[in-house]
């Protein structure tokens, strides 16, 4: 049997496949020029065996001729593309040295194969001999005359195994041993061996046919692993991925978590389908960004595109919160989070997020604020009721500038001639009590009115100023001075101005309560307003008094627990619930120097939202 | 005798307050000064004449309470028409046991005040006057000799001039003497007069 029938064409096919394998990947995944290349060099080596095949069952001279010089070149075409390859893929080498040996190869044989009669092995071939090989394999020969210039064939192959040598050990210095080893080793390895194997047959001392496309077919398969190693890399990734996405699309389902992702470019919208149910778009419906703009409630249209904006012009995780107006008629509440990716072959913009149907937990918690709201106009009423005394002569001072100012008035009227001067100036007096007297039941109403939770800009020295209006009276029947440190050039914080003035009243009134049993010394209450080195808006206010309690001192803030003989203990409990509604902290200490120290802090706003005041 | 005219004086920390009442005590003719605490008031020297006080219950530092009681302790006897805003009962009853003239509560009418401050100095110009009397009645005890105020105190009992001699162990007529020296060094020509003026002398 001639095993040379059968194994050149093996060699055939095998380099066939391994390329068509390479440009099919190459035209979807990097390294794309490397694994082109790398399909040109099995095809050339396909090329090759099919040459040397050919010159093995030739039945002429001219016959055998002819398939040696397609032989050269085809030689020629692995030694380019393998070069090209090497320095595509390993990154590095010397240029000159790339492309000496190439040149000097195919500038050779092409100047002695389009000679008539010659190549550049043979000089002239006379005839041709059948020589029988290991186990019984015929094959062709030539008989001739040798070519002397076919050295610089092999000076051309030398340039190139020294080129591919000077890369790979660059390639190795670089840090990556793996890579020149492999690929560089192996073709060192076989084109020496091809070239010796080569040698030996041409001085007669081995008798075999040239095998040159074996050995190029090894290089193949050296070179291949190292390529596929990456595709069986992308096919493992690729299982995890759909793993991962199968688990993700599991917790999505089961959070009613909706994803999506808007290319857009495109503008189009992709979404699951729990997002789909979501917002109630049909399973097959484009979508687009104006089609989920629609379903937006009106009033949180616009806050939401500026999020969205704000989140394309940077990297920053975006999140936002809005209504939805559904086909029925009703809204529900969604908060999206999201962050920009470039995404997908084309290197778009695109946004990705997950978003969240939050309308039960923002019903609870709409009702959590009324119940807080009722809760803290109780016990502002019942503020009011401890106070009532104190605002009874708050009012009366006025009341009683008024009277006295009024008789006065009357009777500057009866003196002849009436001093006109003193009456204006009386009635000015009259009008400035009356005002005075205005704001008390202004503060008073303000203090006892239902409201539920309005937030506005608040103004803290502002505010300040309005609770000591309220409370200087109850500081005279305790005998306690009011001292104030206000901070100017405060940020105004965001909150509920009704419910801020009672936590300050109730820390307040109990530095006055703290400061009767045993009497204190001074008797006086700070209140202090700055801005904290944590960045918040502080308001801090400081008694005299013994101090929190020995036991435990931030039980105070617990509910039931007071240290007042009648003192519900309700006091603390909700004025702390309130800040922390305003995403603030209420804490205390012993100041330095004795007596309680209590803080309110509040965030200052942040440039979003102080863009969004009026 | 020309008297001092009377002052109202007003301690009031509320400026608003007080310059309503100043400005109603100026409409109403009478002489006003006022302080915006208790120290400013205990700064200012006494007034000579007839005076008085309307004083604020609640004030920061010393509250009215407190100077009455700082005025009592110092001898001092001014008339106190307390005014207050937040005032009850037991406040009330304690400033009037420790002599006050009046206690009234915010917002009151003209005539209640200007009733309560014209009773005030009423009863301050009474005091002057008897302090006044009870001066020159003293001045005049001042005068006598020993044996004459020895003579002085019996005859105010009532003793008869016998009763005087056997308890010196004189004689009648000596007594009659030094009885007459005593009248006359009183300026008084009866008995009566004489303890009328033993009385105001003696006074508190």
């Amino acid at each position: 049997m001639n095993w040379i029938n059968f194994l050149w064409p093996m060699v055939t096919g095998a380099c066939v496949t391994l390329g068509l394998i390479n440009v099919r990947i190459g035209f979807m995944e990097k390294p794309r020029a490397a694994r082109l290349l790398f399909a040109l060099c099995a095809f050339a080596v396909a090329f090759l065996s099919t040459m040397e095949l050919a010159i093995m069952l030739s039945e002429t001279p001219a016959e055998f001729l002819t398939f040696l010089r397609w032989g050269d070149f085809a030689t020629w075409l692995v030694l380019g593309s393998l070069t090209a390859f090497v320095w595509v893929f390993f990154g590095t080498g010397r240029k000159w040295l790339a492309l000496a040996g190439p040149v000097l190869y195919g500038m050779a044989s092409l100047w002695f194969d389009l000679h008539p009669n010659s190549s550049i092995i043979y000089r002239e071939i006379t005839g041709i001999k059948t020589l029988t090989s290991y186990g019984g394999a015929t094959y062709q020969v030539a008989e001739g005359v040798p070519n002397p210039w076919n050295a610089l064939a092999y000076l051309g192959v030398l340039f190139v195994l020294a080129f591919i040598i000077d890369a790979s050990v660059r390639l190795w210095r670089s840090g990556k041993p793996r890579r020149a080893t492999i690929v560089g080793g192996s073709i060192i390895f076989f084109i020496i061996g091809s070239a010796v194997h080569s040698g030996l047959v041409e001085i007669g001392l081995v008798h075999s046919p040239y095998l040159i496309s074996l050995f190029y077919l090894a290089i193949l398969i050296a070179m291949g692993h190292e390529l596929t190693k990456e595709v069986f890399a992308a096919t493992t990734l690729g299982r995890q991925l759909r793993e991962s996405e199968e688990r993700m699309s599991l917790a999505a389902e089961s959070a009613h978590l909706s994803m999506w992702e808007w290319d857009v470019a495109h503008d189009e919208v992709w979404m699951n389908a729990e997002g789909r149910e979501m917002l109630g778009f049909p399973k097959d419906e484009r979508i687009d960004f104006a089609a989920l703009a629609e379903r937006v409630h009106p009033e949180d249209r616009s806050a939401r595109e500026r999020q969205i904006r704000q989140a394309l012009e940077s990297d920053q995780l975006f999140e936002t919160e809005y209504r939805v107006i559904m086909a029925d008629g009703t809204t529900r509440w969604i908060v999206a989070r999201g962050r920009r990716a470039e995404g997908g072959a084309d290197r778009t913009p695109k946004l990705l997020g997950v978003s969240m149907d939050i309308t039960a937990h923002k019903l609870a918690d709409a009702e959590a604020r009324e119940q807080r709201a009722a809760l803290g106009h109780l016990s502002r009423v019942a503020l009011v009721g401890e106070m009532s005394t104190s605002l009874a002569h708050e009012l009366n001072q006025p009341l009683t500038a008024i009277v006295t100012n009024a008789s006065a008035a009357q009777r500057f009227l009866t003196h002849n001639p009436v001093d006109l001067d003193e009456v204006r100036e009386t009635l000015a007096d009259i009008s400035e009590a009356g005002r005075r007297a205005g704001d008390v039941i202004r503060g008073i109403k303000g203090m006892v009115r239902n409201v539920k939770g309005e937030t506005s800009p608040v103004d803290v020295n502002g505010l300040i100023a309005d609770v000591l209006r309220l409370v200087r009276a109850d500081a005279l029947a305790h005998g306690c001075t009011l001292d104030t440190e206000l901070a100017s050039d405060l940020p105004v914080v965001i909150g509920d101005a009704v419910q801020l003035q009672q936590v300050l009243l109730n820390l307040i009134i109990n530095a006055f309560d703290a400061m009767q049993q045993p009497p204190c010394d001074p008797c006086r209450v700070e209140i202090s307003s700055r801005m904290a080195a944590t960045g918040q808006v502080e308001m801090a206010v400081r008694d005299f008094g013994p101090g929190l309690p020995a036991d435990g001192p931030l039980r105070i803030f617990e509910r039931f627990f007071s240290t007042k003989h009648d003192g519900m203990g309700m006091g603390l409990a909700i004025a702390r619930s309130i800040i922390e509604a305003h995403s603030g902290t209420l804490s205390a200490e012993n100041a330095p120097g004795g007596g309680a120290r209590f803080f309110i802090r509040l965030p200052a706003p942040t440039t979003l939202e102080k863009e969004a005041m009026p | 005798m020309s008297e001092p005219a009377p002052l109202v004086c007003v301690v009031d920390d509320d400026a608003m307050v007080r310059k309503s009442l100043l400005r109603l005590f100026k409409a109403e003719g009478l002489e006003a000064e006022g302080f915006e605490s208790a120290q400013d008031y205990l700064d200012r020297a006494l007034p000579a004449g007839p005076s008085c006080l309307v004083l604020d219950v609640h004030m920061p530092e010393l509250s009215g309470l407190d100077l009455q009681q700082v005025l009592a302790d110092g001898g001092r006897d001014e008339q106190i028409v307390f005014i207050t805003g937040q005032g009850d009962i037991p406040m009330c009853a304690r400033a009037m046991r420790a002599g006050a003239t009046d206690f009234l509560p915010k917002p009151f009418s003209d005539m209640e005040l200007l009733t309560a401050v014209r009773r005030a100095l009423e009863r301050s110009r009474t005091r002057l006057r008897n302090h006044a009397e009870q001066a020159v009645a003293r001045a005049r005890i001042a005068t006598l000799s020993p044996r004459e105020h020895q003579v002085f105190e019996r005859v105010i009992t009532g003793m008869m001039n016998k009763e005087i001699a056997a308890d010196f162990g004189t004689s009648i007529k000596t007594v009659k003497i030094q009885r007459a020296k005593l009248m006359a060094k009183m300026g008084v020509v009866s008995v009566a007069e004489l303890v009328n003026l033993a009385q105001v002398a003696q006074r508190q």
